[in-house]
This record gives structure tokens, sequence and C-alpha cells, in this order.
């Protein structure tokens, strides 16, 4: 579905970004992307979509050159961006707008998931709160039903409860031939969401496992002591450290923030 | 696939039914403002002139000058979308082909100017005079026809045939030019549309002024007469409206161009 190979990008007068970056992703995956601030989470997601063009290198997505921006591209691909604008009319009279060009727009999962989200369809878009306003165009992501969905911090400005519901509703929504690329660096609202994990560092995709494949191959565990015989990585932490060690026997459950950390400073999970 | 991502009519006119939704409010007081702003200019006029009112030729000038000044502010703001970079998302990605999306500003904000703006010009005009000649009966040259003013003007020498085509390139040029600055610039599009133009007929006439002075071109007389040396006034409004209509072409290609490649 993705198809990245040998790209290089960088701003104008500006240090290269990303330099040989390759990924590789398939449909049916909600995929975390993480990164230091300045990575080019957001540069990448937007290479993804057409909006930034690329000095060399190969995109592939949807079997589409983003760049070209053509209409089978971008009826298949939606973006919710971290910033957004909305124009100064109500939710009802958005939907007439915009909907039309979304031909497999789903109406029905669209007004069950603005119930769920608390929003009136006589809403004012302006008028509501940020958070209100993102609720609404994931719920707007959502019911287009495309294949390829990019959320930039979905996340932020949502309250607890909403963060909830953002998870159930994403899981119990897609198909198998949608993929979702959230890049966030809210790990803990994605945790039990995302099923493979990517981290761009330096310029190149460093890592690109799934959580079944992670956790097949380490475990994460609380301990009282750092020096843990085999320990990958460990970090301190009120009460005592967290450990990332080889995986034995027994599957845990994936510290992503703890990853994060070891995969950033050279740790390798193989 | 090649066709779904062809120029689609369909697509086209959910594009123009989306801006109505969106912009409905804006364009009814755009249009009910410039109403209101022409009525009480041509007021203001007429009785400054102590009720004596425009003549065919006065009308026409005024009109030029409604077409300049609204025209420019109104194609200035082509691609409102891009003046900020969460719209320019937005826009970029709403799933329309670059032609439909494209043909859709260059329709609405030039086309459909050149169309709308001499009807609303005649309107306000008759009426206005009809309602000031109601109450100031001396008004008595209160009714405009662009038939009868373009006729006046074809009958002169001067301008003539040639000095309304002139003419005409000329204004498409403010429009295209102001059309092409706003796709181009991010922000103060107009401001720095006007600033290139300034800087691009400043830097010819200097380069020009010279030439002609550093080379003494001013006293080579060639043997030939064409398009490119005009001995008149005439030729010289035929080398303006070949010129502006070249640069107007040139400005919509660069336009396309710069649509097509634009990041957000």
């Amino acid at each position: 579905m993705i198809q990245i190979r040998d790209l290089d990008f960088a701003y104008p007068k500006q240090q290269p970004l990303f330099s040989g970056l390759s990924v590789h992703l398939e449909a049916g995956s909600i995929t975390g992307l993480l990164g230091k601030n300045g990575a080019g989470k957001t540069s990448l997601l937007k290479l993804l979509t057409g909006l930034l063009n690329y000095q060399s290198g190969d995109i592939s997505v949807l079997e589409h050159n983003p760049r070209k921006r053509e209409v089978s591209f971008l009826s298949n691909v939606f973006l919710v961006p971290e910033e957004f604008h909305f124009p100064s009319i109500t939710i009802r009279n958005y939907l007439k707008a915009y909907t039309p060009f979304y031909p497999q727009f789903d109406s029905q999962l669209m007004d069950r998931i603005l119930v769920e989200f608390e929003l009136r369809t006589d809403n004012n878009l302006q008028r509501l709160s940020h958070g209100q306003k993102k609720k609404f165009l994931i719920a707007f992501a959502i019911s287009t039903r495309c294949r390829l969905l990019v959320l930039d911090e979905p996340t932020n400005g949502l309250d607890i409860p909403s963060k909830v519901l953002f998870r159930k509703i994403l899981a119990g929504s897609l198909d198998e031939n949608q993929l979702v690329i959230i890049s966030t660096h809210q790990v803990k609202d994605v945790e039990n969401l995302i099923d493979k994990i990517l981290i761009l560092d330096n310029g190149k995709m460093i890592f690109q496992h799934t959580i079944s494949d992670i956790s097949q191959k380490v475990s994460f565990i609380s301990g009282t002591s750092a020096e843990v015989a085999g320990s990958i990585y460990s970090e301190s932490v009120p009460g005592g450290y967290r450990l990332m060690i080889p995986n034995e026997n027994s599957e845990t459950e994936v510290d992503i923030e703890l990853l994060f950390n070891a995969v950033i400073q050279g740790k390798k999970i193989e | 696939m090649q066709k779904i991502n062809q120029f689609s009519s369909g697509r086209f006119l959910l594009l123009i039914r989306q801006s109505l939704i969106i912009n409905k409010k804006l364009l009814a007081i755009s249009v009910v403002g410039l109403i209101a702003i022409l009525f009480f200019v041509l007021l203001f006029l007429q009785s400054a002139t102590n009720f004596s009112g425009l003549d065919n030729q006065g009308n026409i000038t005024l009109f030029i000058l409604v077409f300049i000044f609204p025209g420019m502010m109104y194609s200035g703001m082509s691609f409102s979308a891009f003046r900020s970079k969460e719209k320019s998302i937005g826009y970029l990605l709403i799933p329309a082909s670059i032609s439909e999306k494209f043909i859709f500003e260059f329709l609405t904000r030039i086309v459909l100017f050149i169309i709308l703006i001499p009807g609303i010009f005649w309107l306000v005009v008759n009426i206005e005079g009809a309602i000031v000649h109601h109450y100031v009966p001396r008004l008595t040259n209160y009714t405009f026809s662009f038939a009868e003013a373009i006729n006046e003007m074809l009958k002169k020498e001067y301008p003539g045939t040639w000095g309304i085509y002139a003419t005409v390139q000329i204004l498409l040029f403010i429009l295209i030019s102001t059309f092409t600055g706003a796709c181009h610039f991010m922000k103060s599009p107009l401001s720095k549309t006007l600033f290139s133009i300034a800087g691009t007929i400043c830097g010819f006439v200097l380069l020009a002024f010279l030439l002609f002075k550093g080379l003494n071109l001013d006293e080579f007389r060639p043997a030939i007469n064409g398009i490119l040396y005009p001995v008149n006034n005439k030729e010289f409004l035929e080398l303006v409206a070949f010129a502006a209509g070249l640069a107007n072409l040139f400005l919509i290609g660069i336009s396309w161009f710069s649509f097509k490649e634009k990041e957000a």
C-alpha cells in the first residue's frame, strides 16, 4: 500500500531531513509513527499525502505518485492535520459541501460517531472548541472510509473520555483494506490501538516492527535494580526501574515509551 | 482510473456547490456593498457637478475605474485557501483534479467578474439616475448605454478600435496579474503582485532608457514598418494590445504551473 524507497528530502536552504529513507506498509494495520521533535514526522505525512515534493527517491501510495494529486488518490486518502481550519458553517452544511467528494462516505457511521462525540449537526464549526473541532474532523475522516487515514497528533486537545472514545471508534470502524498511520508523542493514548511501530530518527526509519514481533523478542518488566542480567535498556522510574530484557518465555505488554527511548539510544531488539 | 482523473463536469459542479454553501453570505454582502458604494459615488459625482450628469465618456471612465479597483481586490483574493497553511492543506486535498480547481478559480474570479460587472454597473447607473431624476428633475442626462458609448468611441479616430482592444487587454492584464499573484504568493499577494509589476516595468523602462541613450537607438529609424516600430498612435496602441495579450497568456501559464506545484 505504501512503498518508500531511498527518499531524500530537504526544505529549501535547510539541512536534509530524510536521507535514503525506506518504508514499506501494508493495509490492515494501525501504525504508530514516532520520533523526536523535528525528526520529520509531519513532513513525512505530508510527503505521503502529496503536499510536499521530494528531491529524489520514490514514493508509491495506493499505487499512485502522491505528488500528482490525482482524484483517484485523493478520494482514498484523508489527512487529519495537527492544526486545521473550518469555515463558519454548521456541521450539516459542511457535510453537504464535502461528503460528495468521497464516494464511499458512510453517513450512518458519521451520525453514530457524532452522537458518541456529543456533537450536533446544527453546531457552527467555528464556534466549537478546539477539542470538539478535532473530534468532528476525526469523525469525518473515519466516515470517508478512505483506504489511507493519516492522523497527525489526533489526541491533542481531546479530553480523557474522548480519547477512550477515539480508540474505541477507530478500532471498531476499520476494515482490513484500510491503513491508518498515527503520528504522536502521546504514546499512552494509542498504545492499545497500534499494531505496528515506526521510529524516525536522523533522516532514516530506524525501527519498523509489529507489536507482536516486539513482544516475542523483548519483555518489559519493573525491578528494583537496573543491573539485571541481559537487560537491553533500563530507565529509572518512581519506585525502581523499568527494564527491557530479551523475551525468554513470557510475553508482556509493550511499553512503547521505554521501547522508543531504547531505540533512540541505539539499542536493538534482535 | 484514467477517466476519473480527467476533468469532470460533475465534480466541477460540486466545487461550485461547495463554494456557494461556504461563501454565500460573503458573496451577497460583497455584491450589495459594491452596489451601495457605486450608488453613492455616482450621487457624489452628480452633486459635485450641480447635477448635470455624466456623459457616456464620463460613465465609461467611471466604469473603467470600477473595473480596475474592485477587480484588483476581487481577483487578488483568488485561491483564498492559500493565505494560511491550514486552509491550504484542506484545499489541496479536496478530491478534485488540478484542472477542475484551477478552472473554477479562473471562471469565478475573472470570467464571472467580467460578465457581471458591466451588468451591475449598467443597472446601478440607470437606477441611480432614475431615482435622482425623480427628486432633482434638472438631472436630465441620467441614462447610460454601453452600446452607445462604444459606438461613439469607435467613430472617433482616438482611441478607435485598437484603443478599445488595448484597453480591454490592459484591464484583463490587471485581473490576470493579480490572479497569478494570489496563486503564487502566500501572504499579502496583492501588494507583492503590484510591487513585482512595478519593479518589472521600472526595470524595463530603465533598461530601455539606458539602451536608447547609451547606444543612441533613439537616432535609429528603421526602414521597415511593423508592430515593433510604432510610428503613430494607432500603431502604438496595436503594440500595447499585442504585448498585453501576450503577457496575459504568459501569466495564465505561470498561474497554472504555480498551482500545480503548490506545496503546503
